[in-house]
């Protein structure tokens, strides 16, 4: 009997050995080009909130993003940035107080971050499909009161 | 002669060479199986943006611009809670077309089955916006690019998100999205109230 194996039973066992190096770098690219685009969206939508579907192809800018979504009849729930969301009625005559507050505190961080001029009162608002127009421009009035006057609603392809 | 004793170790011929050890890729490999599909199994959603204003209080622009020679047209949209659009201020169209009908504005119908007609209503905003000048320059105007759109208060913000898409935008050919569509109103702004004449 051979103490080593002979040179054919070698090359078969070399054989039997796939090279999956090739498959690891294609799968390293894949991976890291997914990973890249899974992180690419400028605004983070939460899962509750629905923004409506348009056809619109107008891309986001990266600014502070608001959310909006309304719970009962002149009730809504709203985050600012990844803040915790909070719950606000609107008041008859002031509209959403809480949240113009919240703004307002937010506007002070925001003008001392943003260096693009451009992008100084810019606000991305991710509002639900189904909230009312009515609501809707209660919560632009909040922005506004806020100083936040270049409005972008975002929407969903 | 004294020494070394004799190594214990036969002779065993030549040397085999040193077999490089493999790396363990397997578990890397498991993980990657693992990611990608998790990767893409997740909703990658990519949002875009209208742009919309609130009405301001009179203006005037910067001092020292030229200022327009000519009135703001003051064009006017309300959307309509049976989804028809009644357009009002509007400079060249009129009834006579027979793409709108005449009411307190001019009116666009809904379709017969209730939807919203918004192709006609885009054709007849191009319309509107292309002919009015009157051969003038767009800078005459204080306001060649915007439009003012109201809505009933009740009405879900996805059937005034639908109107501004054909507001926006100018007609695009078959099989082509508005990523390849010319802008027609670039300022729309979102009354709270009624628009009136």
């Amino acid at each position: 009997m051979p103490l080593y194996p002979s040179k054919r039973k070698e090359k078969e066992e070399e054989e039997a050995d796939i090279n999956i190096t090739s498959l690891m770098d294609a799968f390293t690219i894949i991976l890291v080009f997914l990973i890249k685009q899974f992180g690419s969206s400028a605004v983070e939508v939460a899962e509750a909130y629905r923004p409506p579907i348009a056809q619109t192809r107008l891309e986001i800018d990266r600014v502070l993003a608001l959310q909006v979504r309304e719970v009962a009849k002149d009730a809504i729930t709203y985050r600012i940035g990844d803040k915790p969301e909070k719950a606000e009625r609107r008041n008859a005559n002031l509209g959403f107080q809480q949240m113009k507050a919240d703004l307002d505190a937010e506007k002070k961080v925001v003008d001392a971050t943003i260096t693009d001029e451009k992008l100084k009162g810019e606000i991305n608002i991710v509002v639900d499909a189904s909230l009312s127009y009515s609501t809707l421009m209660g919560v632009m009035q909040s922005v506004a009161s806020a100083r936040f006057f270049k409005i972008k609603l975002i929407t969903q392809p | 002669m004294p020494g070394l004793p004799p190594s214990g170790r036969k002779k065993r011929g030549k040397r085999p060479p040193e077999r490089e050890e493999k790396l363990n890729l397997q578990v890397i490999m498991n993980l990657i199986c693992i990611l990608i599909p998790a990767l893409l199994s997740m909703q990658i959603v990519d949002y875009y943006r209208h742009d919309v204003e609130l009405p301001a209080r009179g203006g005037g622009g910067a001092p020292g611009q030229a200022q327009p020679t000519n009135r703001p047209f003051n064009l006017k949209l309300t959307i309509g809670a049976d989804n028809s659009f009644m357009i009002v201020n509007a400079k060249v169209l009129s009834a006579a077309d027979g793409l709108i009908e005449q009411g307190p504005g001019l009116l666009v119908p809904p379709q017969p089955n209730g939807a919203p007609n918004l192709k006609r209503l885009q054709a007849v905003l191009l319309k509107e916006k292309t002919q009015r000048l009157g051969g003038q320059p767009p800078e005459s105007f204080p306001d060649p690019d915007q439009i003012t759109v109201s809505a009933p208060g009740d009405m879900q913000f996805q059937k005034v998100m639908a109107a501004l898409d054909y507001l926006r935008f100018e007609p695009v050919g078959p099989g082509k999205d508005f990523s390849e569509a010319k802008e027609m109103f670039s300022v729309i702004t979102l009354s709270p109230g009624a628009v009136g004449g």
